[in-house]
């Protein structure tokens, strides 16, 4: 098969960026956003984002939560499998920071410590809509 | 099904019920806490927020002058640093929207002057915290009849330069006058 034009590829994705998202041990609390962000009353899906639950369909991998020593090595995996160009943002404060699980035994560094980071979205939680302002800035880079 | 989903679903398709978010900005309920802000005008650099913040979002770095820096990618937004402000110079505005590309982006930063020694230069307190001290005073100053000037003397010196001798017989003498 002929690969198709980069920037035919490239306009498409932004027509249809789809997200899957990866809870990595937080408080659920940005997990419930983000799965709110996507309910009928916030609606992310009218701009063409659905929620994939395999890594190899999603073109952004929203992850929420500190990384537990636990999801750390599965989280590399995850990434490894999201096919290019892939862009994953950092939702919530424990994501970019750790905030309270800094200091945590099980705390295995922030996100961007463990695999790239494109677009940060602090909050704690962040609003929905900010989620919406956070994938529509990230669309931009795709 | 009951009656009241049927009216429900009745009524969705007559007004829709998703917020039309992008198009028009969605203002948050009362008494959301959004990003924290300085009143680089009200803030005397104390450090009471610094010290308060249980996450450590708040920082304090001394260089030539005192910064205070705070990093939305570590804040918990709890409004900690607003309560214990004595000069209700922080502030949680209703801004959500902070998705940035480069964290360390994602913070608020003001500057406050340092006062300076009056007999070695060196730059040692912030100044509106001296002068807000100060004001305080005013009322006793008055009531034991000693200048305004006179305390600034004195109490614009650091504290290396308080421990040379010829400081400390000038604090003595004054410290008999006040008692």
């Amino acid at each position: 098969m002929k690969p198709m034009p980069k920037g035919i590829v490239s306009k498409l994705r932004q027509k249809s960026p789809w997200v899957m998202h990866v809870p990595c041990g937080g408080c659920n609390g940005c997990d419930i956003e983000v799965v709110a962000a996507l309910t009928p009353l916030y609606d992310l899906e009218r701009f063409g984002t659905l929620q994939k639950g395999s890594p190899r369909h999603a073109d952004i991998l929203a992850v929420t939560g500190p990384v537990t020593v636990q999801v750390k090595e599965r989280l590399r995996r995850v990434y490894a499998l999201v096919p290019s160009p892939k862009i994953v943002m950092a939702i919530g404060s424990c994501a970019i920071s750790g905030e309270v699980f800094a200091d945590g035994y099980a705390f295995a560094g922030p996100l961007d410590q463990i695999i790239p980071v494109d677009i940060y979205v602090p909050g704690c939680p962040p609003r929905p809509e900010a989620i919406i302002h956070g994938v529509a800035q990230a669309l931009t880079k795709l | 099904m009951n009656t009241q989903t049927i009216i429900e679903s009745i009524r969705g398709l007559i007004s829709p019920k998703t917020l039309p978010y992008p198009r028009q900005p969605s203002p948050p309920p009362e008494g959301f806490r959004g990003k924290p802000e300085f009143d680089a005008q009200k803030c005397v650099g104390c450090g009471a927020c610094a010290q308060t913040c249980p996450m450590g979002a708040i920082s304090i770095t001394d260089g030539l002058a005192r910064s205070v820096r705070v990093w939305y990618g570590k804040c918990s937004f709890c409004g900690r640093c607003q309560d214990v402000c004595p000069e209700e110079a922080v502030r949680l505005t209703s801004a959500y929207e902070l998705a940035v590309f480069d964290k360390n982006k994602a913070s608020a930063d003001i500057e406050i002057e340092f006062e300076s020694c009056s007999s070695c230069g060196k730059k040692f307190f912030p100044a509106p915290q001296l002068e807000r001290s100060f004001e305080r005073m005013k009322q006793i100053l008055e009531k034991r009849n000693i200048s305004h000037e006179e305390l600034r003397l004195l109490d614009g010196v650091c504290p290396l330069c308080r421990q040379r001798p010829e400081e400390f017989s000038k604090r003595k003498l004054f410290l008999l006058n006040f008692g």
